[in-house]
């Protein structure tokens, strides 16, 4: 299939998941037990003001008309206005969705440098006691629970070695770049350490897979030193698959974030949303995983673009 | 001749050719495997603590004792130490094993059966009732795991029961995809439509033919998800959305034990300890299970 082509099924198939997402975010929050006009009113509204709200919200209309009214709205990018907060939801969520782009962007980072270099590592030297020992790391990082890795580390950076702040981060960029830098480290271990062991086993397995193809052979034959042989014409083959896995591994960081964000209080969309549930804040929740959801599904579709322009071999076939 | 020599050989030394069934390969992958060893019998010591938890010589998980909280070392009633209510922690981390082992195991066989059900339907039946199936597999899967169980937990209500539904339907994708690609692939088979031509029933055929030939994938993907599952369940009841007190769960006694970090590390350092050591384990017996299984799916 050429490149056009697939561009506009995947635009189509994108359209249609985006509308089944709001879908779902609009019917698991709308049928929630409670009335949404009692919530924002609080419990001293009057009941003329209750029905008043409730016909300007739309409540008294069928739920496909309230669906489509809401649609509507976040179309036009209203997402509603915070309950505890009293501000706008997708204000608040773009200006938390900085922090957590951060948080994530940084784990991204140390997940790719350590999960490569124990792979390469690993797969280079197959069977030694580097390859062992990075494939044992590769287990526990993918066994390890984030909410825990996190209190084990602030534990030893900040309580014992007090090395490190354990949280208190509250605006990114807010305090100067050497205090961004000494906030984020732990949190992006954290939710960087699990992705590295996928990302280390993936390219273990991609090295393997080259070191026996003929251009390797060739190359030891021309006289290449094994380090030269791996760094012009290894690495060049073996990451194809490494970076489309980490593409993947922008969706699986975003999961985590929400649970990392939690244990070093980061300001971000994660602890946005938890402070929302427990606060019963609706049209936060409804907001911030709509951004969050339809962001996801952006970035899978950018790592699927992305396999035809890293490797002109794939062609992706209707 | 030399066709004659190799089938006449075997015999003559009294050895059949036996054929390499899926036990004995278990029992070769086991050998001299220290890892899994060790994994199959944390395993096996968590399910037996969580079957005769009421029944140990402990103290109740739920009696505070304000005046021995936060203790630790080796007191002669509590080798553990306590929390911050002076509840024992022993007894908390073994009950609170009874319910993360029970909710990982639950949300996994929910998600499980129900995904193998709806996978076998879209495979075997096809068509429309496919197409739908799958449309709404691609949109759970579309959000980020945890988003959607927070989105479905704040809808339901806090609370174990909710937290493992929420799990349970965030997971059926994965099997929908695995049962219905399996699917795909046996019902064209010879045997399949020998079956069909026979006048089997269509729940024959499922029950039969189908379903026994894709009973590997869905062990070993169970086994490898029950570690994921039990991760997300703490998860949630470390956020405040699953567990609620006073009840004992690895994720709640976490979440309370961080906060005196500095005091008294053990508090939150051991349910998270277990939480560990349990999931490492399941993915040790996964691993095994998929190699001696599965063995197709070897390194993915």
């Amino acid at each position: 299939m050429r490149g056009g082509a697939f561009l506009a099924q995947r635009l189509v198939a994108l359209v249609w998941v985006l509308l089944g997402i709001s879908i779902v975010v609009f019917l698991v929050l709308r049928l929630t037990p409670g009335d949404p006009a009692m919530l924002l009113l609080g419990p001293v509204a009057t009941v003329d003001d209750l029905s008043r709200l409730r016909r300007e919200l739309g409540l008294t209309a069928p739920l496909y008309v309230q669906y489509a009214l809401w649609l509507g709205r976040v179309l036009h990018g209203d997402f509603g206005r915070s309950i505890t907060m009293h501000r706008p939801v997708l204000a608040e969520a773009f200006l938390k969705l900085k922090a957590t782009a951060l948080l994530t962007g940084a784990a991204l980072l140390v997940s790719s440098v350590v999960g490569i270099a124990a792979g390469v590592l690993a797969g280079w030297r197959r069977n030694s006691a580097a390859d062992r020992l990075s494939m044992l790391l590769a287990l526990v990082g993918v066994s390890v629970p984030v909410f825990w890795l996190g209190i084990v580390l602030i534990y030893v950076f900040s309580v014992w070695l007090r090395l490190l702040p354990a949280g208190g981060m509250h605006s990114p960029f807010g305090g100067g770049p050497l205090d961004t830098l000494a906030h984020l480290i732990l949190p992006a271990v954290t939710l960087g350490a699990a992705s590295s062991g996928i990302v280390a086993r993936i390219t273990r397995s991609s090295v393997l897979e080259v070191v026996h193809q003929d251009y390797m052979r060739t190359a030891r034959a021309k006289g290449l030193r094994d380090g030269q042989v791996l760094r012009r014409h290894g690495l060049k083959n073996a990451l194809i698959p490494v970076i489309t896995i980490i593409g993947v591994q922008m969706g699986f960081l975003l999961s985590g974030a929400i649970l990392t964000e939690t244990v070093f209080s980061w300001p971000g969309i994660g602890t946005m949303l938890v402070t929302a549930i427990l606060s019963r804040d609706f049209p936060t929740v409804q907001g911030g995983v709509l951004l969050v959801a339809g962001l996801f599904v952006l970035v899978n579709l950018a790592t699927d673009l992305s396999y035809t322009l890293l490797d002109p071999r794939i062609r992706y076939e209707s | 001749m030399h066709e004659a020599a190799i089938t006449r050989a075997p015999t003559a030394a009294g050895v059949r050719p036996r054929p390499d069934g899926a036990g004995r390969r278990l029992l070769r992958g086991l050998r001299g495997n220290v890892a899994v060893l060790a994994a199959l019998s944390v395993v096996l010591l968590l399910a037996a603590l969580a079957v005769a938890a009421p029944f140990l010589p402990i103290a109740n998980p739920n009696t505070i004792a304000t005046s021995e909280r936060l203790q630790w070392g080796r007191t002669s009633d509590h080798p553990l130490g306590t929390d911050e209510f002076g509840r024992d922690l022993l007894s908390r981390l073994i009950w609170g094993g009874r319910v993360s082992l029970l909710a990982g195991v639950g949300s996994m066989a929910g998600a499980l059966v129900a995904g193998t059900t709806l996978g076998l339907a879209a495979g075997f039946y096809g068509g429309r009732l496919d197409h739908w199936i799958m449309r709404g597999a691609e949109i759970l899967q579309a959000f980020p795991y945890i988003l959607l169980a927070i989105a479905l937990v704040a809808a339901l209500g806090p609370g174990l029961f909710h937290a493992m539904l929420a799990i349970t339907i965030v997971g059926m994708p994965i099997y929908i995809r695995l049962i219905r690609g399996a699917v795909l692939a046996i019902r064209e088979h010879d045997y399949v439509q020998a079956a069909r031509a026979m006048g089997a029933r269509n729940r024959r055929i499922v029950g039969q033919h189908i379903l026994p030939n894709v009973l590997a994938p869905i062990i070993v993907t169970g086994t490898l998800d029950i570690g994921a599952k039990i991760v997300a369940t703490s998860g949630l009841s470390f956020l405040g959305l699953g567990t609620q007190p006073p009840t004992a769960d690895w994720g709640t006694m976490l979440a309370n034990g961080q906060q005196f970090l500095s005091v008294a590390p053990h508090v939150a350092t051991l349910p998270g300890l277990a939480v560990f050591v349990v999931v490492l384990s399941f993915n040790l017996v996964g691993d095994w299970l998929r190699d001696a299984l599965d063995p197709r799916l070897r390194g993915a």
